[in-house]
């Protein structure tokens, strides 16, 4: 029932956009019909997986509020109103079947040291995730994948120095690094940040940060700049792998005896066949890359007071818990969220966006009958 | 006049992790293809007919020896001159499955080589639907996608492709082994006909007797990366005079009954050595029923042995 | 449902009747076989004939019902004459009983000699283990015994072959020791799935050579499945020409090349090049093998069929045309 609505619901998007573009090209929907149909099968496909449904619904909860998170939290991070009241840092959580907030007058999900709303440093927080990891994998896989489609489709001496460079990355940890950066890059960034305005302006827009916190930023930048330092190599590996199965397939080969150029066949006919297991990997690094900063963070390399990362949070939450267990929870079950709604995203991802699967998807027969052979009639 | 002229073809590839050891695909292959025919190679598995049929087209460079499309060396091709070869020399692949990029629909499979090569059509749409007619297919394929053509249709676009650029020679690598045998007779009638209609030279690579009969005016049988016998297509099959391509010709199954039951059955025993180590002498000579001292120790020479019928055996050449 | 209702004429070993398998997929409901009867005699090769998708495989898979979900068999009876004389329904018997009967009195050889052998076993092995599952000899008896199976199938120097590996073996050892495996247990039926389809014609002779000369030193039946009509002319004593899911004619091979009677039969015969004769021309069927989701209503063949009229939509009777040879077309039969 449920799956049915999504389906229709997906089909209803397709066909306007068919629509749309039959409007600005006209004759765009016959000339695509074997696309649309793709797309609706796909839909179908996703339709029926309820653990994508489940990660989908994650996903676009986290995404919702990484866009307006910053502007529908009430109070603003840099506010510290524990200064004006003493009454008002450590504040219990008042969630509703248990507790009233309007009759007790207590925040939602309680306050930290400085009385600062928990809830609204989440959904800060969550804004700040979301632009890590959205840039973290943006720079990173294609990157990856330049460096795997070339290191796959020429071979020899490119190939093997490429992946022996692949190797030291991977190889070299990500928290040494994130170190390294975090203390040689941020000076470096802060003299950027305050000369250019409009890189300034548009990294702390990104964030949705104060002008004050200019030295937190660059050091948030050192980390992303680490992250995708060690973040390439995974996506050179996989679509060089890959690269190398589909060079072998005629139609490479076939393309070749057209005369067609090297970086024809490299871009029109290789790359977007090695792509779709690319999808699924980036989905699920979107997962993992978010809870990598907030790692790095917890750890105290990257962005400090005032910052709501919710890495830093529950870091900074670690010294008053368990007493005061709200701090580290809800920043703690935030990540939990994000990082769960991606995984399940790409796990049915894989599967949708695997042709064979995908056409090989099973009505699933009602009982036990096909099993045990006792639906075999007899005359 | 010959259109493609083979002379002393060897290409080795090296085996992987072995300095000296190679695979002697193609070793020593010499003939020619004249305008307008059909030149057919039949050999079976690993003889080296495919690595035959890309060297020709430059697709793999030769480890040795020379070919010349139209009087012009080939391999000396570059710039502006390789591509008006690679536009006259096309292919077709054994595996209609997956010789057809599946991301691309059979329009701009079929636009590609035209663009490439900075052909302009006015109304690409009507073009290609004219063409797609030509070989059986329409309009209403011009924007699927390949997984949603079947085996015969998909071969019917590669054939296509290879064709829209008018070129003068097609090699044809296996096109109908990964087909059914009725869509197989529609395949190979198809590219009769589009031979008579475009007057293009073939060179049909096949380990199926029967079709490359059907399809050829001569026939050249490879064994081990050399040819031993070339012939007009019905002297080979009335009277093949090498000891490897009378077996070969006693081993297709004839669909009859009566006569399969009938004839004499030669046979041989084992299967074809690995061509890393070739057997020194004539190659096929562990093999043959009429081996010879001679033919363990030393190569026997291609000779004419009746006008126009060639064949590499002790039996025939004078020592 | 007692095993006293089924019957079987003495000189058969199996006969299947009626069967129909169904395959569940996402694109819907794929009608694989459809209402499928065939016998197999003592002592004979029947061919099962035809392309790819029209369910011969199916067909052989479901008589020890090796058909797994998404497939289904529906309908249908396999009835089959064990070594010991007892008549059963292969479709209704238990899973342990027909255990017992798989790789032991039916045995199959698969088209892809590759991967039907595991890589870590030697060809040895893969005979022992045969032979061990289905009695209680040792396993050195066993491995004589394997020793004398690979010299049988013609495989030089056989105790040297049973300890190597299956990537050490060529495609046609591999098929020999894929048939030495099937025949370890003296089966009764052997089902052979294009067994020379992978392989060279040099090859394929030698192994077609070698299944005639098992057939009569065992006394077994084969059934052997093949889409090249040239080998069915070769060994085959009965033929059965499938098209999309069900049988359109069987007949005596002679018989059946001599004057065969489907538009279907005929066509294939004729799209076939002949070695022997100059021909211009092929003869050849139009269209494509319909999908089975959405077959063709009455006879499958009609969309393709010159022949075809009004009343192929309604489906076609199987008639004995003359004994012993049966078709299924509007062309032979009476309304």
């Amino acid at each position: 029932m449920m799956a049915e609505v999504i389906y229709r619901g997906f089909c209803i998007i397709i066909d306007t956009i068919a629509k749309l573009m039959d409007k600005i090209r006209p004759g765009w929907s016959d000339r695509n019909s074997s696309r649309i149909s793709e797309w609706k099968l796909m839909a179908y496909a996703y339709s029926r997986s309820a653990i994508g449904i489940v990660g989908g619904v994650l996903v676009s909860i986290f995404v919702i509020i990484g866009i307006i998170g910053p502007y529908i939290a009430f109070e603003r991070y840099n506010e510290f109103p524990a200064s004006v009241n003493p009454d008002l840092y450590f504040l219990r959580p008042c969630i509703p079947p248990w507790c009233d907030p309007w009759s007790e007058n207590l925040p939602l999900l309680g306050t930290d040291n400085w009385g600062r709303d928990i809830l609204s440093l989440v959904l800060h927080g969550a804004r700040i995730s979301l632009v890590i990891s959205l840039i973290v994998v943006a720079l990173g896989v294609p990157l990856g994948i330049i460096l795997g489609l070339l290191a796959g489709y020429f071979g020899g001496a490119v190939d093997e120095v490429m992946m022996r460079i692949t190797d030291v990355f991977i190889a070299f940890p990500a928290l040494i690094l994130a170190i390294a950066f975090a203390t040689v890059l941020p000076s470096r960034f802060r003299e950027v940040l305050y000369t250019n305005v409009f890189t300034r302006e548009f990294f702390l827009s990104l964030f949705a940060l104060s002008k004050e916190e200019i030295p937190q930023l660059a050091s948030l930048l050192a980390v992303i700049f680490a992250l995708v330092l060690v973040w390439w190599p995974g996506y050179a590996r996989i679509i060089r792998g890959s690269v190398l199965s589909v060079k072998e397939q005629a139609f490479v080969e076939a393309a070749r005896s057209l005369g067609l150029s090297t970086w024809r066949v490299l871009f029109r006919h290789i790359l977007p066949n090695v792509l779709s297991p690319v999808i699924v990997m980036v989905t699920f690094d979107l997962g993992t890359a978010t809870l990598l900063a907030a790692a790095l963070s917890f750890l105290g390399i990257g962005p400090q007071d005032p910052v709501p990362e919710l890495g830093f949070l529950v870091s900074k939450g670690r010294e008053y818990f368990p007493d005061k267990w709200w701090i580290v929870m809800f920043p703690g079950i935030a990540l939990f969220i994000i990082a769960l709604g991606w995984n399940l995203l790409g796990d049915s991802l894989r599967d949708v966006l695997d042709p064979k699967t995908r056409r090989s998807l099973e009505f699933k027969v009602k009982g036990k009958k096909q099993r045990k052979f006792k639906s075999v009639k007899r005359k | 006049m010959s259109l493609i002229r083979v002379e002393n073809v060897k290409k080795y590839f090296k085996v992987r992790g072995s300095l000296f050891k190679k695979v002697k695909a193609v070793d020593g292959v010499t003939f020619m293809i004249k305008e307008a025919e059909t030149f057919g190679v039949v050999g079976e598995t690993g003889c080296g007919k495919s690595t035959l049929g890309r060297v020709i087209l430059r697709l793999l460079k030769p480890t040795a020896g020379k070919v010349y499309f139209m009087n012009k060396d080939v391999l000396k091709l570059s710039g502006e001159n390789l591509k008006k070869f690679r536009r006259m020399a096309q292919m077709v692949f054994q595996d209609p499955h997956s010789s057809l990029n599946p991301r691309m629909t059979i329009l701009e499979i079929i636009l590609e080589p035209l663009k490439e090569h900075g052909i302009v059509v006015d109304d690409p749409e009507k073009y290609i639907t004219e063409h797609l007619e030509i070989v059986g297919l329409g309009r209403e394929h011009l924007y699927r996608y390949p997984h949603e053509l079947s085996g015969g249709q998909k071969q019917r676009v590669a054939i296509l492709r290879a064709l829209i650029l008018r070129p003068k020679f097609i090699v044809l690598d296996e096109p109908t082994s990964a087909l059914d045998v009725s869509v197989q007779a529609q395949i190979l009638n198809l590219l009769k006909d589009l031979q008579k209609k475009f007057k293009a030279s073939y060179m049909f690579i096949s380990h199926d007797l029967a079709v490359v009969k059907f399809m050829s005016n001569r026939i050249a049988v490879m064994y081990l990366g050399k040819f031993v016998e070339i012939a007009n297509a019905d002297e080979l099959f009335e009277k093949p005079l090498h000891p490897y391509a009378q077996v070969l010709l006693a081993a297709i199954p004839i669909p009859n009954p009566k006569i399969a039951r009938e004839r004499k059955k030669i046979r041989i025993v084992g299967e074809p050595p690995s061509p890393i180590n070739p057997p020194p002498g004539c190659r096929f000579h562990p093999r043959c029923p009429y081996v010879m001292d001679i033919c363990k120790r030393e190569e026997p020479p291609m000779v004419e042995v009746e006008p126009g019928h060639y064949v590499a055996c002790w039996l025939y050449a004078r020592r | 449902m007692s095993k006293k209702y089924l019957e079987l004429e003495p000189e058969k070993i199996l006969s299947v009747k009626d069967l129909e398998v169904k395959f569940y997929t996402y694109a819907g409901v794929v009608h694989a076989v459809s209402g499928v009867s065939f016998d197999v005699y003592e002592n004979e090769v029947v061919a099962l004939v035809g392309e790819t998708g029209c369910g011969k495989t199916v067909t052989t898979r479901a008589i020890t019902r090796l058909i797994y979900p998404p497939g289904h068999i529906a309908r249908g009876q396999a009835i089959f004459r064990r070594r010991n004389g007892t008549v059963i329904d292969l479709l209704s018997i238990s899973e342990k009983e027909l255990r017992d009967i798989r790789g032991n009195e039916i045995a199959y050889i698969f088209q892809d000699p590759t991967s039907a052998l595991n890589p870590l076993f030697t060809a040895g092995e893969h005979i022992v283990e045969t032979i061990v599952a289905h009695s209680s000899t040792n396993r050195k008896l066993a491995r004589n015994e394997a020793i004398r199976l690979l010299k049988q199938v013609l495989i030089p120097h056989p105790s040297l072959r049973v300890k190597t590996y299956p990537h050490e073996l060529s495609g046609g050892m591999r098929q020999r020791v894929v048939i030495a495996t099937a025949i370890a247990n003296k089966p009764r039926l052997l089902i052979a799935d294009e067994p020379t389809t992978n392989l060279d014609v040099t090859v394929q002779a030698q192994i077609l050579d070698l299944l005639s000369e098992l057939k009569k030193q065992y006394s077994m039946s084969i059934i052997l499945i093949t889409h090249n009509l040239g080998i069915v002319a070769e060994i085959a004593d009965r033929v059965y020409v499938m098209y999309a899911g069900k049988i359109v004619e069987s007949a005596n091979v002679f018989e059946l090349f001599e004057k065969p009677m489907h538009p279907y039969t005929r066509g294939l015969l004729h799209a076939l090049p002949d070695p022997v004769r100059r021909i211009e021309k092929l003869e050849y069927i139009p269209g494509t093998v319909p999908s089975l989701i959405n077959p063709p209503p009455g006879c499958r063949f009609h969309p393709r069929c010159k022949f075809a009229k009004r009343v192929c939509r309604e489906e076609p009777p199987m008639v004995e045309v003359e004994p012993g040879h049966y078709v299924a077309c509007w062309l032979y039969a009476k309304r």
